[in-house]
């Protein structure tokens, strides 16, 4: 069954910077505690994963970047784009950012 | 009563205590008899850490009339590199930097942050070496700004201060400080202005977050930020029909810090850098300059540009090292200081429709 992670639910309403070291709710923490697991259960169920941004005081491009961005330079741009769909009626433009922080993980200077 | 019992300890202990009291008390008067012979025709008002000397040695700084970094950029700019000059030539002793503010007729927020971020900064202080001490304006709608900003919040006062009640403080926050990346406290900022702004907080908080996370990142050399007390401060302020926000920090500046081309890190060496253009390259994006060297890094200011250009805020104001851009109604103008101011500064408004 697909699964949906709502950020400000599951994780904080106040996500915050990119690294653990800069500070609390960080990008990092989310991605290796909540995002990563969940992302390897659905792609193992061969199912989607539903990221659902509303209901928070918003995100860092820093975080959105890490997070996404990181999976896809762990796991591969098109695998992620293959499992994730997102969710973001409060900010609708967020969802093009982070298909782009998933295309551009790799790429070179 | 016999040496070793315990009541004579009892005894010894009050009776240390008491002369150390004593003792405190007449280097406590000793100091401000030194003090208030060298200082003339003004009063201390606040200071931020007591000199551990009995007798210091005093410099004077007199802020300029007109203490608003936007207004009076270069009055400004120099007034604070006197404090950072005079700070080399009287590093070594117990010295006590007396900021007089008595003359000042305008004074804003950023000018207070500033000279907060300085004097509680280890870097400056030099672990205490130096202590900050200062005067109010004497003009009284000045004097309120600074009891209003929440500035005493980080200093000591012994004169009379007027206590504001929230009700009271309802149109701004206290100025607030951190050193790292905290969400908590762009929530409180979010918070404040979401009644007049419902459908600009998600922008604030991304921008804002961007302005910490980047003073994380780039202002300090690593060694720095672990001495300093505080690395940045932000304030929010209601003003009639618009909201207004600065963020500062005292750090290397953006255009020290940003990625530069060989032969901008040559024009750097002869000092013929144009801070101006590589701020404006930093905030278009339009070229690799975050100092990671990762292609993916460097996104925060172009965001924050984007959201004046995108009509999410009014203007935004940036003043770091040489550069002084303003951005307002698709317009990006930009002027040259004559000196370099040692840190960044944002100023965003916001209109209330």
């Amino acid at each position: 069954m697909e699964k949906i992670i709502n950020i400000a639910e599951k994780f904080s309403p106040t996500p915050g910077p990119r690294k653990k070291e800069d500070g609390p709710f960080s990008a990092e923490e989310f991605r290796e505690t909540i995002l990563k697991p969940a992302f390897e259960e659905a792609e193992k169920a061969k199912d989607y994963l539903t990221i659902d941004f509303d209901g928070g005081y918003g995100y860092f491009d820093s975080f959105l970047e890490e997070a996404f961005g990181g999976l896809a330079r762990e796991k591969g741009s098109e695998a992620v784009e293959k499992v994730l769909k997102f969710k973001s009626d409060d900010d609708p433009d967020l969802i093009q950012d982070v298909r782009g922080y998933i295309e551009n993980a790799n790429a070179k200077k | 009563m016999r040496e070793k019992s315990p009541g004579y300890r009892d005894w010894k202990k009050r009776r240390d205590r008491k002369k150390a009291i004593v003792e405190e008390a007449r280097k406590q008067r000793r100091l401000r008899l030194h003090f208030s012979r060298l200082i003339n025709n003004s009063n201390t008002n606040f200071y931020a850490a007591e000199a551990k000397n009995d007798k210091p040695v005093i410099v004077s700084f007199t802020a300029p009339e007109d203490f608003r970094i936007a207004e009076n950029s270069n009055g400004c700019v120099n007034f604070f590199n006197d404090i950072f000059t005079a700070k080399v030539k009287h590093g070594e002793k117990g010295v006590v930097f007396y900021v007089n503010l008595k003359n000042v007729k305008y004074i804003s927020v950023d000018s207070l942050m500033f000279l907060l971020s300085i004097a509680q900064d280890e870097k400056y202080t030099q672990k205490n070496i130096i202590s900050f001490k200062g005067s109010f304006p004497a003009d009284e709608k000045c004097r309120a700004i600074v009891e209003k900003s929440g500035f005493l919040n980080y200093v000591f006062s012994k004169a009379f201060v007027h206590k504001f009640e929230n009700s009271e403080i309802g149109t701004n926050t206290s100025i607030m400080t951190g050193k790292k990346v905290e969400p908590r406290i762009i929530k409180n900022i979010c918070d404040f202005v979401k009644n007049d702004f419902p459908n600009s907080t998600q922008r604030l908080y991304k921008v804002v977050g961007e302005m910490m996370s980047n003073t994380n990142d780039h202002a300090y050399p690593q060694n720095e930020s672990i001495s300093s007390y505080i690395n940045w401060l932000v304030y929010v302020e209601h003003k009639e029909n618009k909201m207004e926000l600065i963020f500062l920090d005292n750090g290397v500046g953006i255009a020290s810090s940003v990625f530069k081309k060989f032969s901008e890190k040559l024009a750097n060496s002869v000092s013929l850098q144009n801070d101006t253009e590589l701020v404006l390259s930093a905030l278009r994006g339009d070229e690799m300059r975050s100092d990671t060297g990762l292609p993916y890094r460097g996104r925060g200011l172009p965001r924050i540009l984007g959201s004046v250009n995108e009509k999410y805020f009014s203007k935004i104001q940036l003043i770091t090292n040489k550069a002084f851009i303003t951005i307002e109604n698709g317009q990006i103008n930009s002027e040259k200081l004559q000196n370099n101011f040692m840190g960044t500064m944002f100023y965003i408004e916001k209109n209330i429709l």
